[in-house]
């Protein structure tokens, strides 16, 4: 019996102790460690390029999570895992999430920064460091067509129309992913209406400015444009399955396009998967109206996690660095620098081009960022699909803007902003 | 010599050998018995709380009980998502139909069973994040990358708003064919060649594994979640949301809980019907006791050969996609189709293993071995105890209930315990994430275990379960169980989304954020694909036949 007793009791330990092995690495297993953890929306190439940034520290305290669209998943409460720094697409939240937030550490902040987003500042210290700019009003094209870059919206139209007679589809456009079909919405309204664009940003706007003059303006010139019989590439319900880095292909690999609306950071694919990197160039998103618009930017901006601990902090010091940003900017492209040090010849030609006129001209966030979820796939993304359809079935441009203006009425009132 | 064993030592399926004797356990104290379900009480405990809470914030509404419901009912989009899930009930019993055609016409097809055998259980152990990768690639609109495209020319837009449903359809028959025919063959060749009428047509007998297949499939195509996410791009997913994806839509467009909570509640209702009515078919066709049969009546016809053949091929086709693709540079993997016989390397590995595939892999293997020891450490004693210790009639009531639950979507757990998680700092973690599958998996186990206890040779009361790992079919179930919820927690997608969100990392999350930038990035997910399928797939072929026969309670395919 006393035998039987002892076999029992090491079987029984034998089956528990991996478990009370599973106990204590549970730990590690958490995801609870010393790294520094570092929340990011890029994937892919931009991921890479990030990784690159962070290798040049030569430091391997942190480790970068892809967190996809949905980057507000990184601040949630007191978490473990949560991370110490993410990386923010837009300044929409940073604004939702300051509770969670800490300020940048001292030293950080350049007066420049204030340019491109004052909302950092909360009492007398600053929450986001802008770290990524991106140039939204630009159009890229292929240089071995000999277009003349047009300066007004009527010369794009004229140069389309001139393309399709030569039979060289002039455009290609990823309106799988909503965001490129809201940036052409933003560009052709800012450069167009910027006073309209500014009160549709501003904080509380009525939801009738949705049916005013310049907004049905700007909906029936995209309107226009995509329903241009052969202006899109692939047609407009092949547009609507291609995604941004299709789009850029369609011009630089399988030169079925002329033309590309694409912000700078389409040069990563350009560079990546061109025969001929070089054969592309840029012209700015051409103003609709007289005068010298604004020009619609992104930023992603570096937050830090409450509480920040002192590798968090170390981690963003060097990210702010002038010097930092520069193996993304040099190896893969596609990346301007939000720290007015960083040294321009580290640019292609025509990312150097991009971060001047940047530098030189009036910027405004794009709408996605003010607008909330009213900027989004409910809302004017959704709306922007819609007039899409509506020009590939053959409605008229007159039509379909009436009612895409409709719809983003509905939509304020659904999403209640 | 007599050996004393008692139901409490679980861990005597190690595998002693037995001198003499059949072995029946001793009474003992039935209290002190009951701790041995104390495990796994916790972990339904774990799924039944926040169950209960999706419940009450469904029922709490302006106008009570039924306001949020009414809410639902006068919604556009969530009809919208009903109507799609009914299309996916729809596509779920074709598949049947026609695995079940599958399955007859190879009882003709001889030696080439074997062969399509593997071709067709493959598919099943791969995620369905990844058989939706491959079926975008396939479907790709553009015709420098896109088979079909390529064959048929640009006409068709198929990720377009109405082709888009057989691109989701297919992908889905890609991956639950195998588990369909295999069944149907098992249960044919033990059914002896009897016979039903359909009208005029007579044929054979499945047996009682007609119900499982039946409600497996139906219950997962109404589940469908992750392949719509990474199919179909974000232009066309309206066109195809179905319900499990308007409740995740719907609690992150808005604070409310009452809306997503009524969703989550008719999702269940129906699947918990589907499941109870299962469950009634296949204890009325249990009778039926399955017999070997003699192969002597099979005549190979004709055209069954090349048809079964044809099906093999064509199911072959999306590994060689995803493999050609994987072992192509991603330059090239991004801009040409893997028919392309230029850009071959081992590039796209090198690049996806830079950043996070190893870590990801590494943290799979974590949350399913995990999740896996979980369950069975929980699920052996509570069958055990629901077999010979409970009184029939609490059997009887826990089993339906086990029934319901091992059916119980995501979404009724989902808000609540991942908010419970967050609460208590541990989002993003691993070991909660297993935690949660261990329970969710639980139920499934505990049933598959039962049935096996039950046919397991008693002739004296209780048997030992050492007994029983020698004889009876428990060993094959034991197997299976674990087999398929280590196969589930690899391949999932949705509970750790949904509970976890990105942080966790399992390898099917960052497949589907990798291919946010789908066509360009194809080189680094097919090749992390093939990675995080190597291992499923593997244990799914090592083991299928124990499995089949652990699911069917002996038939040894």
């Amino acid at each position: 019996m006393r035998r039987e007793f002892r076999r029992r009791t090491l079987l029984r330990t034998a089956a528990l102790t991996p478990l009370a092995g599973l106990a204590a690495g549970c730990g590690r297993i958490a995801g609870i460690g010393d790294l520094t953890r570092v929340a990011v929306t890029w994937s892919a190439a931009e991921f890479a390029a990030f990784e690159d940034v962070l290798a040049g520290r030569g430091v391997q305290d942190y480790e970068v999570i892809p967190f996809g669209d949905d980057i507000s998943a990184a601040f949630g409460a007191r978490t473990a895992g949560r991370p110490d720094v993410v990386a923010v697409p837009q300044v929409g939240h940073v604004r939702a999430n300051l509770d969670n937030l800490a300020p940048l550490p001292e030293g950080v902040w350049d007066e420049q920064y204030t340019r491109i987003w004052s909302g950092a500042l909360v009492g007398d210290r600053h929450y986001a460091l802008p770290f990524k700019l991106a140039n939204v009003s630009v159009v890229w094209y292929r240089k071995d067509l000999d277009i003349t870059p047009p300066k007004t919206w009527d010369d794009w139209l004229a140069l389309n129309e001139e393309l399709i007679d030569n039979g060289v589809t002039p455009l290609a456009l990823g309106g799988a992913d909503g965001w490129v079909l809201a940036q052409f919405f933003e560009n052709v309204l800012l450069r167009t209406y910027p006073v309209a664009f500014d009160a549709l940003a501003g904080p509380d706007h009525e939801a009738n400015l949705w049916t005013s003059r310049e907004v049905r303006g700007a909906f029936e010139m995209v309107a226009r444009m995509w329903g241009q019989a052969g202006a899109l590439s692939g047609g407009a319900s092949n547009a609507l399955v291609q995604q941004f880095p299709d789009a850029v292909l369609e011009m630089c690999t399988y030169r079925r396009a002329a033309m590309v609306a694409m912000p700078d950071f389409a040069e990563s694919v350009i560079r990546r998967f061109a025969p001929d990197p070089e054969g592309f160039d840029t012209f700015t998103f051409p103003p609709g109206g007289p005068g010298d618009p604004p020009l619609a930017v992104s930023s992603d901006l570096l937050v830090l996690t409450r509480p920040a601990s002192g590798a968090a902090q170390d981690l963003i010091r060097y990210l702010a660095t002038p010097k930092a940003p520069v193996p993304w900017i040099r190896d893969t492209g596609g990346f301007i620098a939000a720290n007015p040090g960083t040294d321009d010849r580290y640019y292609s030609p025509t990312l150097r081009k991009l971060a001047k006129a940047l530098a030189e001209n009036d910027i405004r966030f794009g709408l996605a960022d003010s607008l909330g979820r009213l900027g989004g796939g409910e809302g004017l993304q959704g709306v922007l699909r819609d007039l899409l359809r509506g020009v590939a079935d053959g409605i008229q441009p007159e039509e379909a803007a009436r009612v895409a203006c409709r719809a983003m009425v509905d939509a304020e009132h659904r999403t209640g902003s | 010599m007599r050996i004393e064993t008692s139901p409490h030592l679980v861990l005597e399926v190690v595998g002693r050998e037995l001198t003499d004797g059949i072995a029946v356990a001793r009474p003992v104290h039935r209290r002190r018995q009951y701790l041995w379900g104390l495990p796994a009480m916790l972990l339904t405990a774990l799924l039944v709380v926040p169950m209960v809470w999706t419940f009450g914030w469904a029922l709490d509404a302006n106008v009570p009980i039924v306001g949020n419901f009414r809410a639902l009912f006068m919604d556009p989009a969530a009809l919208r998502a009903a109507w799609h899930s009914l299309v996916w009930v729809a596509i779920a019993l074709a598949l049947i139909v026609f695995g079940y055609c599958v399955a007859v016409l190879s009882q003709h097809v001889g030696r080439l069973w074997r062969l399509l055998l593997y071709v067709l259980i493959l598919p099943f152990g791969v995620s369905a994040v990844v058989s939706g990768a491959v079926f975008r690639l396939i479907f790709d609109p553009n015709p420098e990358r896109g088979m079909v495209s390529a064959i048929l020319g640009r006409g068709a837009t198929w990720l377009g708003p109405d082709l888009i449903w057989w691109v989701l359809a297919s992908a889905f028959a890609w991956s639950w064919l195998g588990f369909v025919v295999v069944l149907f063959r098992a249960g044919l060749d033990s059914a002896g060649g009897e016979k039903f009428r359909l009208g005029r047509l007579r044929l054979p007998k499945a047996g009682p594994v007609t119900a499982i297949v039946v409600l497996t499939v139906l219950v997962a195509a109404i589940r469908v979640f992750d392949l719509v996410l990474i199919a179909a791009p974000g232009s066309t997913q309206d066109d195809v949301v179905v319900v499990g994806l308007q409740w995740w839509r719907m609690t992150t467009r808005s604070a409310d809980t009452g809306g997503p909570a009524a969703l989550a509640v008719l999702l269940f209702a129906v699947v918990a019907t589907l499941s109870v009515t299962g469950m009634r078919a296949m204890r009325a066709s249990n009778r039926i006791d399955p017999a070997p049969v003699s192969i002597a009546d099979r005549r190979v016809t004709r055209w069954s050969g090349p048809l079964v053949g044809s099906v093999g091929l064509v199911w072959f086709m999306p590994v060689v996609v995803l493999v050609m693709t994987a072992f192509h540079s991603p330059e090239s993997a991004g801009t040409a189709g893997f028919w392309r016989f230029e850009g071959f390397g081992l590039g796209s590995f090198v690049e996806a293993g830079a950043t996070w595939l190893w870590p990801a892999v590494a943290g799979s293997f974590l949350i399913a071995g995990l999740a896996t020891a979980l369950v069975l450490m929980a699920a052996v004693p509570f069958a055990y105890l629901l077999t010979w210790v409970v009184p029939r009639r609490v059997s009887r009531v826990v089993t339906g209930l086990l029934a319901i639950l091992a059916v119980a979507p995501v979404q009724m757990y989902a808000g609540p315990l991942g908010a419970a998680i967050a609460e208590l700092g541990f989002a993003g973690a691993r070991a909660p994430l297993a935690l949660v599958h261990a329970a969710a998996g639980l139920p499934f186990a505990t049933l598959v275990l039962r049935t096996a206890f039950l046919a397991a040779p008693a002739r004296n009361g209780r048997p030992a379960l050492d007994l029983m790992w020698r004889l009876g079919p428990y060993r094959s179930t034991l197997i299976a169980a674990g087999v398929l919820e280590f196969l589930l927690v690899w391949n999932d997608f949705i509970v750790g989304f949904l509970i976890s969100g990105q942080g966790a990392s399992p390898v099917a999350l960052l497949v589907w954020g990798e291919g946010r930038q789908f066509a360009t990035a194809a080189g680094t997910v097919t090749a992390a694909a093939v990675v995080s399928a190597l291992v499923p797939v593997t244990l799914l072929l090592v083991t299928w036949r124990r499995v089949v026969a652990g699911l069917t309670g002996g038939i040894e395919p």
